[in-house]
């Protein structure tokens, strides 16, 4: 079965070249631009991986997270953050949220593919 | 690579779009630099563009936005103000960055105007940055895709630190240390198993690893592994080779770090320096004389400088010696199945040679048979797996499920060292889930509850394995309730599989758990009303040649043992005839053989006969087969230990001990249940494995 990953970033760009290079490894993509509807998503979907950007409108990426940790089926299904943000501060606060692992914007392709290989199998045998 | 373009010209065409945006945006802002939304607002487009740039190698891009994003970023967090300085050096760079993505080649051949936008931007930067302290340069955050491998091998310390919550983070540690494994020869030192074990949550993580690697992949694919995990863990690069080259290395690095304090965060270089100068090399293959000891230690500084020659002599036998290798599971069943063929075949060369009464031959397959028994033992214990890698899905399934029902529950693990065979580690861990379900739903009850007893407000669920001659046992305990005996056994007559007058020892009322459809809980619980019953539980184990065993106390609790061979297809029988056809028992479960005429049979009433003053249940195989042509006289019966009673197998003859090698039996057979498995002989013939838990029922 395809693995579902759900992409969240207010700016389409990204949604738009994570979701097709995502896509074009054979996963199933779900985008969404805010953290509402990102919860939206996962409530109606089972989705296997998130990935969001930190800085958001409204609701931030950690805060999505721990919504998202607060229901049973996605205690610990992989959640990642995609930022440029270098704050340590903000970054130790989303880790104590729950999230999976903080990709530090910029980042290349196939390093990038390998991170959401490596995300999808991290939480196996828990 | 077609898709690739795709992707750079569609980022081309955005960045465009969003440097387009910037420009804009830049003049207002050079108007009404206090413009906090305004400010905002570049900074992301920057921040944008940063994240997108890298990925399609704009990497001059990248940097330059990362760079100035900084600034920005204090802006925006009250920090510093915009100037028309910042304005300034922002739009060259903007020129800058629209001349690349009009011509992305540029940047490549001429990296002088980056050099210089870099500089004038780091000043800027360290100007409005003196009292903050300096951001790392966004370099060091690259993902290095180039995982060249290096030709030497580089050995790493790791302390491995798993914050409390990691499982809740989706992270498995246990992959972690899985992916270092792939990477190179590990030694891997568990830590705080005391604190683990008894662990007063069991969604919370306390172990902690020590690592030793020896790998020849770069750094940054050790690093990867724990690219989500970056807080956790600390690398120190100890050596230029292979440390697991050095003959003692092993079992000095284990106790080594057994010997540090266990809320150690981890070992000092100095610490491992002084720890591997007292390593010894790892012998040559000449014998270098004999040495008093404290000329060896002398020696050995002396000795660790000349340690490549004698790497490179030995190199081969020694990455033999110490290096694990994954193997697929199929391959190791092709293994045994080849080993077993060998045994088979190794029956049928005895035979010969007894029959030609070749002295020669015969010593020749005697040999050969002592060489496949090693064999045989040596490849069953490469299938054999701790069963420590059951116990994870176990863990959870104790933490989840104590949630669920609202019960507090301890949990405690001990012996998961223990072997088994990797078969059976498969087919047990159904049954095991099931066992733990039924100890947290039915058994153990609930704080209230206990409290009321007197008990500890936690329960207390104990798993031990351990190995006793050649049988593994597990053992999995509890503190709960323990079966209320009155209810089964009316639950039994209120299901008919007992009538009201019959009278039941409490080890037959317990036996009755284990009839099909047998459930005591009112309305079928969520959890242990799956399905399954303790009916599927005893087949799954019976169907590994297992058995199970429950004692139970009320209010004290349920004590639950399973017992199991050590290996699956290969097992000492006894080989006995019954009409012309052989057929086979378990050796491990007979307990003695004796001669019985048929006059004493036929005497028999009820199935019943005195053996050496015991009085058994008996069953005829001859009867039991359907064999109508008349006896011999002098017949055999065979005692077995079935279930804690000794039950009688009446066969004709015994033929002696034979180390049966046993198939499936074919599909035609599924029908009857009698025999489980088949064996052949030396001579072709076909042996029946009689199936004990069948037979006697």
């Amino acid at each position: 079965m395809k693995k579902r990953v759900l992409i969240v970033d207010d700016f389409e760009t990204t949604t738009y070249t994570v979701g097709t290079t995502l896509r074009m490894q054979g996963y199933e993509v779900f985008k969404a631009n805010n953290g509402i509807d990102a919860l939206k998503v996962l409530d109606a979907n089972e989705i296997d991986l998130l990935v969001t950007d930190y800085e958001m409108p409204g609701m931030n990426g950690a805060e999505l997270i721990e919504k998202m940790r607060e229901r049973p089926k996605y205690k610990q299904i992989p959640a990642l953050v995609l930022s440029s943000e270098t704050s340590e501060q903000k970054r130790k606060k989303a880790m104590a949220a729950g999230i999976t692992g903080w990709i530090q914007k910029p980042y290349k392709l196939d390093s990038f593919v390998k991170i959401i290989q490596k995300a999808l199998t991290i939480n196996e045998g828990i | 690579m077609k898709e690739f373009k795709k992707f750079r010209d569609k980022y081309i065409e955005d960045a465009s779009e969003l440097v387009a945006e910037l420009e804009h945006d830049l003049l207002t802002l050079e108007h009404s630099p206090d413009d906090k939304s305004l400010n905002e607002k570049v900074f992301r487009t920057m921040h944008t563009l940063k994240g997108t740039s890298g990925m399609y190698g704009f990497e001059q891009i990248a940097e330059i936005t990362h760079r100035l994003e900084t600034i920005y970023d204090m802006v925006r967090s009250g920090d510093t103000k915009i100037t028309n300085k910042t304005i300034d050096l922002t739009l060259s760079a903007v020129d800058y960055i629209k001349h690349l993505l009009q011509n992305p080649e540029d940047g490549e051949t001429d990296i002088s105007v980056f050099k210089n936008l870099m500089e004038n931007i780091g000043e800027q930067v360290s100007e409005v940055e003196k009292d903050a302290p300096i951001q790392e340069v966004t370099g060091e955050n690259f993902i290095d895709q180039n995982s060249t491998k290096t030709d030497d091998f580089v050995s790493y310390y790791i302390a491995f630190r798993p914050f409390e919550n990691i499982y809740d983070r989706g992270v498995n540690p246990e992959m972690v240390l899985k992916e270092l494994q792939n990477l190179g020869i590990c030694k891997i030192v568990k830590y705080d198993e005391k604190k683990d074990l008894i662990s007063d949550d069991t969604r919370k993580c306390f172990t902690s690893w020590d690592i030793f690697l020896s790998t020849k992949e770069n750094i940054n694919e050790v690093e990867d592994v724990f690219i989500f995990i970056p807080d956790e863990y600390r690398m120190i690069k100890i050596a230029d080779e292979n440390l697991f080259e050095y003959q003692d290395f092993l079992e000095k690095a284990e106790a080594f770090c057994r010997a540090l304090p266990v809320s150690s965060n981890g070992i000092s270089k100095d610490v491992i320096d002084e720890f591997l100068s007292t390593l010894k090399p790892k012998p040559v293959e000449e014998e270098t004389g004999e040495k008093s000891e404290t000329e060896e230690d002398n020696l050995i500084s002396d000795e660790k400088q000349k340690l490549p020659d004698i790497k490179t002599a030995t190199k081969e036998f020694v990455e033999q010696k110490t290096q694990s290798i994954r193997v697929a599971s199929s391959k190791l069943d092709e293994l045994i199945n080849l080993v077993s063929e060998l045994i088979t075949k190794q029956a049928e060369l005895q035979l010969l040679s007894e029959k030609r009464k070749d002295t020669h031959l015969t010593s020749i397959s005697e040999d050969l048979g002592k060489m496949i028994n090693n064999l045989k033992d040596n490849a069953f214990s490469v299938r054999l797996v701790p069963i420590e890698s059951m116990i994870v899905g176990l863990r959870r399934l104790v933490r989840d499920l104590t949630a669920d029902l609202n019960k507090e529950v301890q949990f405690v693990a001990q012996g998961m060292d223990t072997e088994l065979d990797k078969n059976m580690i498969d087919t047990l861990s159904k049954p095991l889930m099931h066992i733990l379900r039924n100890n947290i739903d039915h058994g153990i009850e609930t704080p209230q509850e206990r409290i009321k007893k007197g008990k500890p407000r936690k329960g207390r669920i104990s798993m031990n394995a351990f190995r006793m001659q050649s049988h593994v046992y597990i053992q999995i305990e509890d503190d709960g309730a323990g079966i209320d005996l009155e209810k089964v056994r009316k639950k039994a007559i209120d299901k008919e599989f007992i009538s009201e007058s019959t009278d039941l020892s409490e080890k037959e009322i317990i036996a009755l758990i284990f009839h099909p459809g047998f459930t005591t809980k009112e309305g079928v619980s969520e959890v242990s009303g799956r399905g399954v019953g303790m009916d599927v539980v005893r087949k799954s184990i019976e169907q590994i040649r297992g058995e199970i065993e429950i004692e139970t106390k009320k209010d004290i609790g349920t004590v639950i043992t399973i017992k199991l061979p050590l290996t699956l297809s290969i097992v000492d029988t006894l080989l006995v005839t019954i009409a012309d056809n052989y057929y086979i028992i378990p050796l491990a479960t007979i307990e003695s053989c004796n001669r019985v005429t048929q006059a004493e049979i036929d005497k028999c009433r009820n199935n019943r006969i005195i053996i050496e003053g015991d009085m058994m249940p008996f069953v005829d195989l001859r009867q039991r087969f359907g064999i109508t042509d008349k006896p011999l006289e002098k017949r055999r019966i065979i005692v077995v230990n079935h279930q804690d009673r000794l039950v009688g197998l009446i066969a004709d003859k015994v033929v002696g001990q034979y180390q049966a090698v046993l198939k499936p039996v074919g599909e035609i057979f599924h029908a009857q249940d009698v025999i489980s498995e088949v064996s052949i002989l030396g001579d072709g013939n076909v042996a029946l494995m009689i199936d004990l838990n069948k037979i006697f029922k």
